[in-house]
């Protein structure tokens, strides 16, 4: 090795130490780096984005294209055209029920302000959950907002930029919510994401996934049970569904029983999301409307 | 010149790995496009390319995507070094080369991801993470090291040949 190599990786190993350490520093301080960068890789991010929708599209198409084999030899003369509405309306159908939820979940949670946001982008790697959603701080979005998606809570927006946040999921292996079994004297549970692709059952055959951590009796909790956020919580108002309990069983890394959850919010079917734009408040019934004891 | 066009192709890697990849995602895992990429070019380029063009990615990497920044930028620069220091005295054209030292690269990356983000915080098992995440991650990103590997080396003789016929034609006038 020359001592012109040695020097370069050297200065290469100084600028990310200095980078490292002005990280534990400054934290978040340095964001303002983040938002002029990401203003420039919009446009790519959203071509790359459309891509994926289409690749998407292309895999249910091909689902549809298998149901219309079948029917070739009854309807030869109407397959292409079928498979083409075919297509064009499981798209739509698809947008149109999420779309549908999120509008019931929001008229549910109809107290609270909101904001429809798009999903932009997905986390990179496979050792953290978070997506990008295309609304900032310009759109008033702040930290810790709660985001709701497809029948449940989603997570919170972890870190805001200008133009674009970044929502931690529930299922992130960081994220902890205080949970409620929805029924009458449900009870208290914490309920923790697990890394997507680890599936510790073969029964779960879903990618994502969350745990429910049973701190003393599992009795109290059962398979079909659906899970809710407490009025613990900080950031997430009461009520808002997070899973329905899958299996229960004894975790083979801590032996502690364990529920496993399958979120009521699936990531890999969403396109849009809706942000509460307002931090933890009480719950203010619409006009009109009294409020029963 | 030639460091700006790799970065720029690692850009949209990176990108690449945010968007559309996960759509061929195997049981919630993607491959790494970067660490296949980033072996070729030190591999091909030299360290010192390797180094910056690892660097100058890492960081972007860092900045759009990542909770700390320099981290990626350290392990993405590392890659592209190590793999120019390595493969100084070998054959590059052969396969095997880059296929194990993406190989190599993926699970160093991927232990101290694991140590960062599982280990230390404690939120999965060590046995666990290294089975369910790291083995799958590893194998599919060596099925794709292949193809980066072929798009690369196609790249790399085609920017030779032209240069070569650029060159004759310049001596010829």
């Amino acid at each position: 090795m020359n001592s012109r190599s040695k020097k370069k990786l050297w200065t290469g190993l100084a600028i990310c130490a200095a980078l490292l350490i002005l990280t534990a520093v400054l934290g978040r301080r340095f964001n303002f780096v983040r938002s002029p960068l990401y203003r420039i890789i919009s446009p790519v991010t959203s071509v790359f984005g459309d891509f994926a929708s289409w690749l998407d599209e292309r895999a249910h198409g091909l689902d549809s294209r298998e149901e219309l084999l079948n029917r070739i030899n009854s309807l030869e003369r109407q397959v292409e055209s079928l498979e083409q509405e075919n297509r064009l309306l499981q798209s739509q159908n698809r947008r149109a029920r999420e779309l549908e939820e999120l509008y019931d979940l929001s008229y549910d949670f109809r107290s609270y302000p909101q904001t429809a946001a798009e999903i932009i982008g997905l986390s990179p790697s496979n050792w953290y959950d978070f997506i990008l959603i295309g609304k900032g701080s310009a759109d008033g979005i702040e930290e810790m907002m709660p985001v709701i998606a497809g029948g449940g809570l989603l997570g919170y927006v972890s870190t805001v930029y200008d133009t674009y946040s970044q929502v931690t999921t529930l299922v992130d292996s960081e994220s902890l919510v205080f949970g409620q079994v929805n029924r009458p004297e449900g009870a208290l549970v914490r309920v923790r994401g697990a890394l997507s692709g680890y599936q510790a059952s073969s029964r779960i055959n879903n990618e994502e996934y969350l745990i429910v951590i049973l701190d003393d009796d599992s009795s109290n909790i059962c398979v079909g049970d659906e899970i809710v956020t407490s009025s613990l919580s900080d950031i997430y108002p009461a009520g808002l569904s997070i899973g329905t309990v899958i299996e229960i069983s004894q975790s083979p890394s801590t032996g502690e029983f364990v529920a496993y959850l399958e979120p009521s919010a699936h990531i890999s079917q969403l396109d849009l999301v809706s942000i509460l734009t307002s931090l933890k408040t009480p719950y203010v019934p619409p006009a009109g409307e009294e409020e029963t004891p | 010149m030639i460091l700006l066009f790799h970065s720029l192709v690692g850009f949209f890697l990176i990108v690449s790995e945010a968007t559309w990849l996960h759509e061929l995602s195997l049981g919630g895992i993607i491959p790494s496009l970067m660490i296949p990429y980033l072996v070729c070019v030190g591999t091909f380029q030299g360290r010192d390319k390797g180094l910056w063009c690892g660097l100058i990615t890492g960081l972007v990497h860092d900045l759009i995507f990542s909770r700390t920044l320099g981290l990626f930028a350290l392990m993405y620069m590392l890659c592209g070094y190590a793999s120019g220091v390595l493969t100084t005295n070998l054959d590059r054209t052969r396969l095997m080369i880059p296929l194990a030292l993406s190989g190599l690269m993926t699970l160093v990356m991927g232990l101290l991801q694991a140590l960062l983000f599982q280990w230390i915080p404690g939120t999965m098992g060590v046995g666990e993470s290294i089975l369910r995440v790291l083995v799958p991650e590893l194998i599919y990103t060596l099925l794709t090291s292949v193809l980066v590997y072929v798009l690369y080396y196609a790249g790399f003789r085609l920017y030779r040949r032209l240069k070569y016929w650029i060159r004759q034609r310049r001596i010829a006038q």
